[in-house]
């Protein structure tokens, strides 16, 4: 017994080492061939001797955990964890150069669709989620690829199209759902007191559980169906304006849904209808084919049919994806897991130790790398502008693309209009007003970046200098720079203070001086951030000196307004540090609100007074530094938890009220007037606007007072708004939630910023991001569901939902299409070409699998079509049209986003009447 | 290396197991016409749970409907889906003693039957049909009309009519939704209202003879389920009909219903590769927190 046990024991170590030997043999490059390909089909690794030797053994290891006592099981996998994925996968994933990370990306992505054995799979997912690689978790240095203009993050997308493929709860719950509270458990911290020990903090990003991103109506109405398919009409709305779809098409109304009323007489034929339950009288049906192949006669009626297809897509995809759900733990409904233990208005509930709570608020300022070094690494040398990005450059390089999620959260915030109550309506009308300014394109720099790096790729890098324009880019420049920024937002504010009538003709300029510099800077970090990332292994102390530098790029603000805060507190005597100063909410009123500017003004004011003593090497400075800037919110993620979380538990809140008093009066002191009284206003708008709502409903009332059901209605609604209200004073007592961003986790941003990016990128680009999109909205979860498919306008206006992305798309096809009025012929020309080539595929797919025959299947919605349409040969397909090669995937992304539209649709209207998936776990208890 | 067929759609994984023909049968029937709506089973346990009011949506939701006409086209594709949904939710209700079931020929009408288990009008079993206007949900409420006029003072003698319409003065979309409409006629049977009636005779019975008034209600249950197995009046081939018990028909049925198996489509897809996979223990919201979790660092 013990030999077996040694044996299996040896064996194995055997295979786990076969693995790592064989994988070692694997070219590390692929030898792509086109830029479309993501990822590796069998007809790509049939061709690879050493994959295909891999991915015998890998099956072999598959068939051996299946079959495996359990210890056995266990052990096996420990190896396999412990002597391939840590050792050979995790570094080869990190490896020096685009291409060989590329192709490792491919290849897990090709062993996690081959891995049919779920504890192995399991092992292979725990790696992705739970292992970290430098301080990083995988699965997060993954995400952050996404955005890589190269054709890495293509592959990345197909990687992330397979995990989200597995309908894995656990996969989702990170990627998705999480509140990551329990990411930070697992990570070791180091105190920051002068230690030059690395700590690492990870915004917690409460994705999609906290439910932040919904209203409390949003909230309570999670579970509700979509009764009238307003979103599926909303997205449908999105449709190109010339679009070729409804060039015909209103005879088919008649013949789809209003059955005309004598259609059911003719009783003779009764092929295979629906089979009713036996006690029921069953009459099966006689609308059979010939009612719905009409559609064979119009001229387009591929384009018609098209959405039925898709409704039977959605309806079989939706399917499955409820019952591939079905062994999850939690509906994740919104109260269940609950959302309020991870709501940012509820501190301090779990936190045990205080040492737990500086865990805590760290958590709370950054997504990020922030390795603290001793203070000489800071070295402040804001003589040059040059070197100061240079040493941004690097330092983000350092942290291979991190800091594409950590921008990704934050350009949202600065959408909301100052006017208006509500910013996400001024942006959202804006946006579909086809307003002369650029859209709100959310990622400025992911566009800036690829646009450099495809150029310098080019072999020749031209200036953009269209991002001059907007104050964002100006934003974002700051950010990655925090010398310089400091440097130049005191410029910019000395030129304010100067002439503020011209304020925005400065920092334009401004920005240019930085971003021409920058520009460069990150098009070289672009090219080198593997190899440095690579050759930093063996100089440890280097790159955490390079990362030091992140993180003043990355907290700059918070820095800045530390100093400001310092500057503050010195001066009245110890106050808590304000709620509302933190660098959040001021990076926000600087380019919303032009009232605040004063106050950015005053405190820059003091700042560069204070600047070269603060930031002299002093260790005590520094350490204090570090917590004092992680303790403040610079609000990636969620500016808004700061307010709470930064401040040790009950004790701001009280203090607050003073606090603003004494803010007014030092502000009045110096001769600025305060907009404290900035948030009382709101509130009254809020208070009139809940009093005209309330209005509007009793007159409806009164229309209809005597069923018992409305009035409960109304009553529960009053008490929401009473409730909405009451949350609405105390988070504006807190310090005004309304400048929070909820966020909804980097992949989400990342997804759909690259979503937005729609023309400008590559077919396979976009395929990709719709198919796992359509992946998503297919999944029965209520939390996901209703953040994919609702269109309504969000309360919180700075989550971005899938619909304002498409908005946006939808406005830059207009407005790019207005320019070439050629287009819309070429679209629509494309378009049949495509839906027949599409059609054709569909057929031919048919016939193989079918081996020849074609069914004549009423019960299939195509059934009809297999029937009216005999199979065309190839040479029947409408050529592809001559379009210009460089016009070519703008074309097709425009078709593309059509298509997308209809399918959306479709799975919105697919949704609203699926049954209902948690029911299941309410019969479970 | 591969083509890659641009209009494969090849980004959706789930998209390729198109072809498959033996586990599409399942929802495939009720798409064969795709004008048909499609029923879920249905299970209506004896115990009513429609306590919870639906509320409402917000109306900011409602879509800026066909402004330039360009959207007809998919107007019965929005029609069709909002009656599905009603008919999704009117499932969920699970009124009690309830059963409705939409037309073959149009899904703007319902045939329903209810089963009234206590009170005045105990053992009544009444037929229905729901008519649903077309411009759901914007229109008038839907009506309800008994297939015998019921005696009952909110009933057409002649017509057979409910009147619904003092419940749903205004049919209000998001607020109002046809379950209403058929708890709203379960509700009449229990609870009598004699104001305004369509029945004036019933109503001045009611309140003047409730002696009289019982006895005229027995004969109208009497009448009416003597014509219980009588041929649908609407011809069609859902029309809900009764037919006495036969054990060579009805035997089998019942005992599928009583050994209700939970979801038979479960064996079908046995096969499939897509089962979904969590490793998340109940209640935490950690990966891999089950028991048998794997190694973490």
């Amino acid at each position: 017994m013990n030999s077996v046990c040694v044996f299996v024991c040896v064996c194995g170590q055997v295979l786990a080492t076969g693995l790592s030997g064989l994988y070692s043999s694997l070219p590390t490059r692929l030898q792509v061939y086109s830029e479309d390909w993501h990822c590796l089909d069998p007809a790509d690794w049939q061709q690879v001797p050493a994959l295909v030797h891999f991915l015998h053994s890998l099956d072999f290891c598959s068939a051996v955990t299946k079959v495996a006592h359990p210890s056995i099981r266990s052990q096996l996998l420990g190896y396999i964890y412990d002597g391939f994925l840590v050792p050979v996968l995790a570094p080869a994933l990190h490896k020096l150069t685009v291409e060989e990370v590329m192709t490792t990306t491919a290849y897990l992505d090709l062993f996690l669709r081959s891995i049919s054995e779920p504890a192995l799979l399991q092992i292979f997912l725990s790696f992705i989620l739970l292992h970290t690689h430098d301080n990083v978790y995988i699965l997060d240095t993954l995400v952050s690829r996404v955005n890589t203009p190269f054709q890495l993050g293509t592959v990345s997308l197909a990687l992330f199209r397979t995990l989200i493929g597995l309908f894995c709860e656990d996969v989702m719950l990170q990627l998705v759902f999480r509140s990551a509270w329990q990411r930070l458990k697992n990570i070791c911290f180091y105190p920051a007191g002068g230690s030059n020990e690395p700590h690492v903090v990870f915004c917690p990003c409460r994705y999609l559980i906290p439910c932040s991103h919904l209203s409390r109506r949003q909230r309570r109405s999670l579970k509700q169906r979509d009764c009238y398919s307003s979103s599926a009409a909303s997205f449908l709305l999105l449709m190109p304006s010339w679009c070729p779809v409804y060039l015909h098409s209103t005879n088919a109304r008649s013949e789809h849904i209003h059955w005309p009323k004598g259609a059911g007489r003719n009783r003779q034929n009764t092929p295979e209808g629906p089979k009713k339950d036996a006690h029921l009288n069953s009459c099966p049906s006689d609308l059979s084919v010939s009612d719905s192949v009409g559609y064979c006669r119009a001229s387009d009626f591929l384009m018609d049919v098209n959405y039925l297809h898709y409704l039977w897509d959605a309806r079989h995809t939706i399917a499955n994806a409820q019952r591939a759900c079905r062994f999850w733990s939690a509906p994740y409904d919104g109260t269940d897991p609950p959302a309020q233990e991870f709501r940012p208005d509820t501190p301090g509930d779990d936190i045990e130790d205080e040492e737990e709570l500086i865990h805590r608020i760290k958590s709370d300022s950054i997504f990020s790398l922030v390795i603290t070094s001793p203070p000489s690494a800071l070295s402040p040398t804001p003589s040059s502008l040059e070197a100061v990005s240079n040493r941004a450059g690097r330092a983000s390089s350092a942290l291979e693309l991190e800091w594409d999620d950590i921008f990704a959260g934050q350009d949202l915030c600065l959408s909301p209009s100052p006017s208006l109550p509500n910013g996400s309506e001024a942006a959202e009308s804006g946006r579909s007003k086809l307003s002369p300014t650029p859209p709100q394109v959310l990622p400025l720099h992911i566009q800036e970046m690829q646009r450099t790096a495809t150029k310098l790729v080019h072999g020749s890098y031209v200036e953009e200098s269209e991002f001059l324009d907007d104050v964002q880019v100006y934003d974002l420049v700051a950010r990655k720079d925090a010398k310089s920024a400091v440097l130049e937002r005191m410029r910019a504010a000395n030129q304010k203070a100067s002439g503020s009538s011209s304020k925005g003709l400065h920092v334009g300029s401004t920005t240019s001086t930085v971003l021409t510099t920058t520009g460069k800077t990150v098009m070289e970090t672009v090219n080198s951030i593997m190899s440095t990332r690579r050759r930093s292994e063996d100089e440890g102390r280097d790159e955490r000196r390079k990362s030091t530098d992140y993180e003043i790029t990355t907290t700059s603000e918070g820095y800045r307004n530390d100093e400001a805060n310092n500057e503050l507190e010195t001066i009245l005597e110890r106050v808590e540090p304000p709620p509302f100063t933190n660098s959040f909410n001021v990076e926000n009123h600087i380019i919303t609100k032009s009232g605040d500017c004063d106050e950015e003004r005053l405190q820059l004011k003091q700042n560069s007074e204070n600047t070269t003593r603060q930031m002299g090497p002093n260790q005590n400075t520094q350490s204090d530094l570090c917590l004092d800037t992680n303790s403040l919110p610079n609000g990636h993620c969620e500016p808004q938890t700061p307010h709470v979380s930064a401040n040790p538990p009950g004790s701001k809140a009280t203090k607050n009220s003073s606090f603003l008093s004494q803010y007014c009066e030092l502000m009045h002191s110096l001769g600025v007037e305060p907009d404290c009284d900035d948030m009382d206003d709101h509130h009254e708008t809020f208070q009139r606007r809940v009093q005209a709502l309330r209005q509007k409903l009793k007159e409806e009332d009164e229309f209809s007072t005597d069923f018992l059901w409305e009035e409960a209605e109304e009553e529960g609604e009053t008490m929401e708004e009473e409730e909405e209200k009451e949350e609405e004073r105390s988070s504006s007592a807190n310090g005004g939630r309304r400048h929070g961003v909820p966020c909804t986790g980097p992949f989400i941003s990342v997804l759909l910023s690259r979503l937005e990016n729609l023309l400008e990128n590559s077919i396979s680009v976009n395929l990709l991001l719709t198919g796992i999109l359509v992946q998503l909205v297919s999944y029965p979860q209520p939390l996901l569901r209703s953040f994919l498919l609702s269109t309504e306008l969000h309360s919180q206006p700075s989550v971005r939902t899938l619909h304002q992305v498409l908005v946006s798309v939808h406005a830059q096809i207009e407005r790019y299409v207005e320019d070439r009025p050629d287009y819309p012929a070429l679209v629509t020309q494309a378009w049949r070409f495509l839906l027949a080539k599409d059609q054709d595929c569909k057929f031919r797919e048919c016939l193989e699998s079918q081996g020849g025959f074609i069914v004549l299947d009423p019960s299939l919605p195509n059934g009809s079509l297999k029937k009216a349409l005999p199979l065309p040969p190839l040479s029947v397909l409408p050529p592809c049209p001559s379009i210009p090669p460089h016009a070519k995937s703008r074309v097709f992304a425009i078709v593309l986003f059509a298509e997308f539209l209809k399918e959306l649709a479709a799975f919105a209207q697919e949704q609203s009447i699926a049954p209902d998936w948690w029911e299941e776990f309410e019969s479970r208890d | 290396m591969t083509s890659n067929p641009f209009w494969s759609m090849s980004a959706n994984p789930s998209r390729k197991q198109r072809p498959d023909n033996g586990e599409q049968s399942g929802h495939g029937e009720q798409r064969g016409s795709p004008a048909r709506p499609h029923f879920p089973k249905k299970h209506l346990p004896p115990i009513p749970k429609n306590t919870a009011p639906v509320t409402k949506h917000s109306p900011a939701g409602t879509p800026a409907q066909s402004a330039n006409g360009t959207h007809a086209s998919y107007g019965p594709f929005y029609l069709e889906y909002s009656l599905l949904a009603e008919f999704t939710l009117v499932i969920k209700q699970k009124l009690p003693g309830i059963y409705v079931q939409p037309s073959y020929k149009s899904a703007l009408m319902w045939f329903g039957v209810i089963f009234i288990r206590h009170g005045l009008y105990q053992d009544g079993v009444f037929k229905f049909t729901v008519y649903i206007p077309d411009n759901y949900p914007d229109g008038q409420c839907p009506k309800l009309v008994f297939d015998i006029p019921v005696f009952h003072p909110l009933v057409d003698p002649v017509s057979g009519e409910l009147d619904v319409r003092r419940a749903f003065t205004k049919w209000r979309r998001n607020h109002n939704h046809i379950w209403q409409v058929l708890m709203y006629a379960r509700t009449v049977f229990y609870k009598i209202n004699t104001a305004e009636p369509l029945n004036p005779e019933a109503a001045v019975l009611y309140e003047k003879d409730v002696q009289l008034f019982k006895s005229k209600v027995v004969d109208s249950v009497k009448l009416c389920n003597s014509h219980l197995f009588d041929q649908p009046k609407i011809d069609d081939p859902y029309a809900i009909s009764f037919s006495p018990w036969n054990p060579a028909v009805h035997e089998e049925a019942k005992e599928r219903m009583f050994a209700y198996k939970r979801r038979p489509e479960e064996q079908q897809h046995k096969g499939m590769q897509v089962s979904g996979l969590s490793w998340v223990k109940p209640g935490s919201t950690q990966p891999f927190s089950k028991d048998d979790s794997p190694p973490q660092n």
